[in-house]
C-alpha cells in the first residue's frame, strides 16, 4: 500500500515536472522577447541621440540580453528560448543595422520594435493560457497513468 | 608612410587589398591617394601622377588588360568599412562629402546626395595623410610672427603647417589649432594620432571663425593655427586675433604665384597686416619652400 502510494506520488510529481518544463519554454520565450524589445528601444534612443559607433551602441543596448550574442560590429541570436521565426526576424534586423542614415535607422528600429511587440503579445497570451493548460494536462495524464497502474 | 598605407588597405575588400599589398615599397610609401570608382579601374596618385593598378601589383600610366576594376559591391563594402558599419555616426561628415579616418587620412565620398542622406555611393577617394617630421626645418628660423602658407592643392601646405606647429609647440609656445576636418591633428573620435607637440590645444570645430573666438577667450594662446583661410568671416576673426596680440599661422590655396594678389582673400590677408611672412610652396619646390616677407610680395607682384 505504501509502495503504491509512493509510486503514485512519484508519477504525479514526474508528470507535474514535465508539464512545468514544457510551460517554462513558453515563459522563457516571453522573457527573451521582452529583453530584446527593451534592447531595441535603448538602441533606438542611442541611434537618435548619440554619435557612438555601432559596436558601442550594440553593447550598451544588449549587454543584459542573454539571447543576443555580440561580436564586434555584429549581433547574433543565440540560445533556444526564441522560435525560429523570431530568430529570423532579429537576424534580418541586425544584418542591416548601421548601413543607413540616422532617420532610416530609427524608422527601421521602430518598425521592428512594432513587429516584436506583436510577437510579445502573442507570447504573453500563449504563456498565460498555455502554462495553465499544460500543467493541468500533465496532472491529468499523471492521474490517468496512476489509475491504469493501480 | 607605409604604415598609413597598410592601415588604409584594411578598409578595402579582399581582392583590392591583395593587389595593393603587392605594390613595391616605394609606391606604398609615396602613394598619396587611392581612388575607387564603380566599374572603373582602381587607381593611385603617386607624386601627382595617376597610376592604374593591375591584379599582380604592377602599375601603369595607361589602362591595360590586367588593370583591376572596382565593382559596385566593392565600393559599398569599402564605404561600410570606412564608416565601421555606422553610417549614421558619420552623418555630419558625410553631409560634407567625406569621412575622417585615423592618422589624418580622409576619404572623400561621391554619390547620390539625397535630401537627408548620401545614398548610392559611386566613388571613394582615400587621401593618405603623411606626417613629415622635420619638413619645417628650413622655414622655422624665418617664422617670427604671423605666417601664411600658400600653395596649390596637394602641394603640402597642411603637412608643413603641422610640422611648424609641432616644432613651435616643442619650443614652449602655447598654440591652439582650429582643426575643422581633423586633418591637421589626425583626430578621429576624440583621439589625435599625429604629433602636434606638448603645448598644443586642438579644437575640432567646423566654424573656424568661432573656433578662433573660443580659443582666444578660453585657451590664452600665443599662436592660433588653422588650415585654409577661405572666407571673409575667417579673415575678420584673424583681425580680432591681431588686435588681441595673437599670431596666426594659416594656409591658403593658390593656383600659381600670380594668384597671390588676384585672389581677394589672400590679398586682403596680406594687406591686413596680420601676417608678416609668406611661405610659398609649388610642385617644383615641394621640398624647399620659399619664404618671403609680405612687403616683398606686395611690392614685387602685379595685381
Amino acid at each position: 500500500m505504501i509502495i503504491k502510494l509512493s509510486g503514485v506520488c512519484f508519477i504525479m510529481f514526474c508528470a507535474y515536472a514535465a508539464g512545468s518544463v514544457k510551460s517554462h519554454s513558453l515563459i522563457a520565450r516571453k522573457n527573451a522577447l521582452q529583453d530584446v524589445l527593451k534592447g531595441i528601444k535603448m538602441l533606438k534612443t542611442r541611434l537618435l541621440y548619440s554619435d557612438f559607433e555601432i559596436q558601442t551602441v550594440l553593447y550598451e543596448s544588449f549587454f543584459e540580453c542573454e539571447c543576443i550574442s555580440l561580436c564586434g560590429n555584429k549581433a547574433y541570436v543565440c540560445g533556444n528560448e526564441l522560435k525560429k521565426e523570431d530568430t529570423e526576424l532579429l537576424s534580418q534586423f541586425f544584418s542591416l543595422l548601421g548601413t543607413s542614415d540616422r532617420n532610416s535607422e530609427c524608422e527601421r528600429a521602430k518598425m521592428y520594435e512594432n513587429l516584436l511587440s506583436d510577437r510579445l503579445c502573442d507570447a504573453e497570451s500563449e504563456a498565460k493560457s498555455g502554462c495553465r493548460l499544460i500543467k493541468t494536462l500533465s496532472i491529468c495524464i499523471g492521474l490517468a497513468v496512476c489509475i491504469l497502474i493501480i | 608612410m607605409s604604415a598609413e598605407f597598410l592601415s588604409i588597405c584594411e578598409y578595402l575588400p579582399a581582392r583590392l587589398k591583395k593587389s595593393l599589398l603587392m605594390l613595391d615599397g616605394e609606391k606604398k610609401s609615396t602613394c598619396e591617394e587611392i581612388r575607387l570608382r564603380a566599374n572603373k579601374p582602381l587607381c593611385l596618385t603617386v607624386k601627382n601622377k595617376v597610376l592604374y593598378v593591375s591584379s599582380s601589383g604592377q602599375t601603369s600610366e595607361h589602362i591595360t588588360g590586367n588593370t583591376v576594376s572596382v565593382s559596385i559591391s566593392e565600393i559599398k563594402e569599402t564605404f561600410l568599412n570606412l564608416c565601421k558599419n555606422s553610417v549614421y555616426a558619420h552623418e555630419k561628415e558625410l553631409k560634407q562629402g567625406f569621412i575622417i579616418l585615423p592618422y589624418g587620412s580622409r576619404a572623400g565620398v561621391c554619390g547620390n546626395f539625397g535630401d537627408s542622406a548620401l545614398c548610392d555611393v559611386s566613388s571613394v577617394n582615400i587621401r593618405i595623410a603623411h606626417e613629415v617630421i622635420g619638413c619645417a626645418d628650413t622655414v622655422l628660423p624665418y617664422i617670427k610672427s604671423g605666417t601664411v602658407i600658400l600653395g596649390a592643392p596637394g602641394s603640402g601646405k597642411t603637412t608643413l603647417l603641422r610640422d611648424i606647429v609641432r616644432m613651435l609647440s616643442y619650443k614652449n609656445k602655447r598654440i591652439s589649432v582650429i582643426d575643422s576636418r581633423g586633418e591637421i591633428s589626425g583626430s578621429s573620435r576624440g583621439v589625435s594620432y599625429l604629433d602636434l607637440g606638448p603645448n598644443t590645444d586642438i579644437l575640432l570645430i567646423k566654424n573656424k571663425a568661432l573656433g578662433c573666438e573660443m580659443a582666444l577667450r578660453t585657451l590664452y594662446p600665443e599662436i592660433i593655427a588653422f588650415d585654409e583661410i577661405g572666407n571673409m568671416a575667417e579673415l575678420k576673426s584673424v583681425m580680432q586675433l591681431l588686435n588681441a596680440g595673437v599670431s596666426i599661422i594659416t594656409t591658403a590655396h593658390i593656383g600659381n604665384e600670380n594668384d597671390i594678389l588676384r585672389r581677394n582673400i589672400t590679398r586682403s590677408l596680406l594687406e591686413s597686416g596680420a601676417v608678416e611672412n609668406v611661405v610659398l610652396l609649388s610642385e617644383k619646390s615641394r621640398k624647399i619652400p620659399r619664404v618671403f616677407s609680405v612687403s616683398e610680395i606686395l611690392s614685387n607682384y602685379d595685381y
